[in-house]
């Protein structure tokens, strides 16, 4: 193996971005390895895209420091932008064109000649199955070929790394495991991916790492496995509760020396890898029982706070 | 720490924004009958119904023909509505709904390349506008002179100006509504004090003024002595003053715009 360390591909520094009396970055710090796959998690409103934009080079005035392959966004964004894939949230192809135009066309602009842009064209089509939709207009696709089809765009200058703004929201779960096993193609070849997500068992099966952000801050970074042991443990027990009960196994949880979290009428309680789960399980007499393995979406809630959505609660009944 | 954007990463590239260009072209193809009617089909009617139709009912005017004093005004104030219209509702169109600009802004491209190219493909269209205008009055024999090529540079810079400004009311515009401001507060009115159908010189001092504050009365004039040949030093005069308003209207749209399209 060689001693070799390449740079960053991504460093932030202090990266502050007001709107007008809105705060939307709060002073962000981030380093990204090549070939890496980091996960931004945040609920809507965390400036996750924000971020992405100005890594992108979409948003051009901000405070702090940014690199993207060691190039400054500020003074170099053509150059980054050579160098980078963006795959949108809401796709953001050209609607006046047809498939294969928004392709080549794009192309253009890369200085990409025109007999070797159509031969990429299609043969990115065809890798993301469009090639038979290659001179349909753009609005007569549907969501998830409109998502595949600026995937193919933002792969047609070959990126060293790729930006993706929730790529699957919005998707079925046939689309979405599409874009998935693609992306474990596209990460297998070195690629960098940098993704923001909604959806936690997407973050844990792609990502390496994963940031959780909110109020324009990253509030923990690792990987999911490494945020998870740190932040929750290994298990959750959770008691659906009288509300009137609460107060009382709070304290006796308290007492125990337990880490737990109440919502409305629910507590969780988590447990490190070994401890004994039938000592807990003694101290509270619930109306029902729920032991699962902790996950990334109890890191999200815990860092996040519970005024975000619903909580996904599965698991084995004892 | 600067908020501000370095200047590199503003810079105007020509050939990013002739690339732009040709993809509005691309586009125009595809819709090529509805920039035809606009371009050619209205001019002609208006052609018809002001030159000979109301013409036919007036006296000679500043000593010519009304058709004859009509049709530099004419050729100008339809390049001043091609340029504005596709400037305005066009850019905005492309800018908010359906969102070209940002899919164009994901290529190593500038916002400035972006204006530029609206810039340049307004003034082509307003241009192909004055081309077939010309045309269609040469069948009437209205068209006897070269100077016509050299009243192209007049054209030119009245299409500029009014992409322009076009651009710089996108900057402002909150909605599709906001653009009846500047057609029914200003395009409008001043295409009608402006010297297109009658003299500027028989209207009220005060209206003579306001109506050389606008670019389009500097180009009428100007068109008009270079068709009718009598250049003289006040031809000069409306030449830096049509110069002069068209630098003011581009500086002053390309900086809010860039602003804008940079956040």
């Amino acid at each position: 193996m060689g001693t070799r360390t390449r740079s960053p591909s991504v460093i932030v520094k202090g990266l502050i971005k007001n709107f007008g009396d809105t705060q939307a970055l709060n002073g962000v710090n981030l380093e990204i390895a090549p070939g890496e796959c980091i996960g931004i998690l945040g609920p809507n409103g965390a400036g996750k895209t924000t971020l992405l934009s100005i890594l992108t080079c979409q948003m051009g005035s901000f405070e702090g420091e940014v690199f993207v392959e060691n190039l400054n966004v500020k003074k170099n964004s053509a150059e980054v932008k050579r160098r980078i894939g963006i795959v949108a949230q809401d796709d953001g192809l050209d609607p006046d064109l047809s498939v294969i135009e928004n392709l080549i066309l794009f192309a253009h602009y890369f200085n990409i000649p025109e007999s070797v842009s159509a031969a990429k064209a299609s043969e990115i089509l065809r890798n993301v199955q469009l090639i038979d939709y290659a001179d349909k207009p753009v609005d007569n696709l549907s969501g998830g070929m409109k998502r595949r089809l600026a995937l193919a765009r933002g792969l047609m200058n070959d990126p060293d790394i790729l930006f993706l703004d929730e790529p699957t929201t919005g998707l079925d779960p046939q689309m979405r495991q599409w874009i998935w096993n693609y992306l474990q193609h596209l990460k297998s070849v070195g690629k960098t991916l940098i993704l923001t997500t909604h959806y936690m068992e997407e973050a844990e099966m792609l990502c390496d790492r994963v940031a959780i952000m909110d109020h324009g801050q990253i509030l923990d970074l690792g990987s999911p496995e490494d945020l998870i042991q740190r932040k929750i443990g290994a298990e959750v027990i959770e008691f659906q509760l009288e509300a009137r009960d609460v107060g009382y196994y709070v304290a006796r949880l308290k007492e125990a020396g337990c880490s737990f979290e109440v919502f409305n009428s629910c507590i969780s309680v988590f447990l490190p890898a070994g401890a004994n789960t039938k000592d807990v399980l003694s101290l509270v007499v619930a109306q029902r029982t729920t032991i699962r393995k902790a996950g990334l979406s109890d890191v999200f809630l815990r860092i996040s706070g519970h005024d975000l959505g619903h909580r996904d609660i599965g698991g084995v009944h004892v | 720490m600067s908020k501000s954007l370095n200047a590199a990463n503003d810079r105007l590239t020509w050939h990013n924004a002739t690339l732009i260009v040709r993809r509005h072209f691309l586009v125009l193809k595809k819709t090529w009958m509805n920039s035809f009617v606009w371009m050619i089909a209205e001019p002609l009617f208006n052609l018809t119904a002001i030159g000979f139709g109301l013409g036919a009912f007036v006296a000679r005017i500043a000593d010519r023909p009304f058709i004859e004093f009509f049709f530099p005004g004419l050729i100008c104030s339809s390049v001043m509505m091609a340029a504005y219209f596709e400037s305005s509702y066009g850019t905005y169109t492309k800018w908010t709904y359906s969102k070209v600009f940002r899919s164009v802004l994901y290529a190593p491209v500038s916002a400035k390349d972006v204006l530029f190219a609206e810039l340049m493909f307004s003034t082509i269209k307003a241009s192909c506008s004055a081309i077939g205008i010309v045309i269609v009055a040469s069948l009437f024999g209205l068209v006897d002179s070269w100077r016509i090529f050299l009243a192209f540079s007049v054209f030119l810079t009245l299409a500029w100006a009014f992409s322009a400004f076009g651009l710089l009311v996108c900057s402002f515009a909150r909605n599709y509504d906001s653009f009846i401001y500047s057609t029914s507060g200003v395009i409008v009115p001043f295409a009608l004090i402006s010297g297109v159908y009658y003299p500027i010189g028989s209207m009220p001092l005060g209206f003579q003024i306001l109506a050389y504050l606008f670019p389009l009365s500097h180009g009428v004039a100007l068109a008009k002595d270079i068709l009718w040949n009598q250049i003289t030093d006040v031809s000069a005069l409306h030449a830096a003053a049509l110069l002069g308003l068209t630098a003011i209207l581009h500086f002053w749209a390309v900086r809010r715009m860039t602003k804008a399209l940079q956040r």
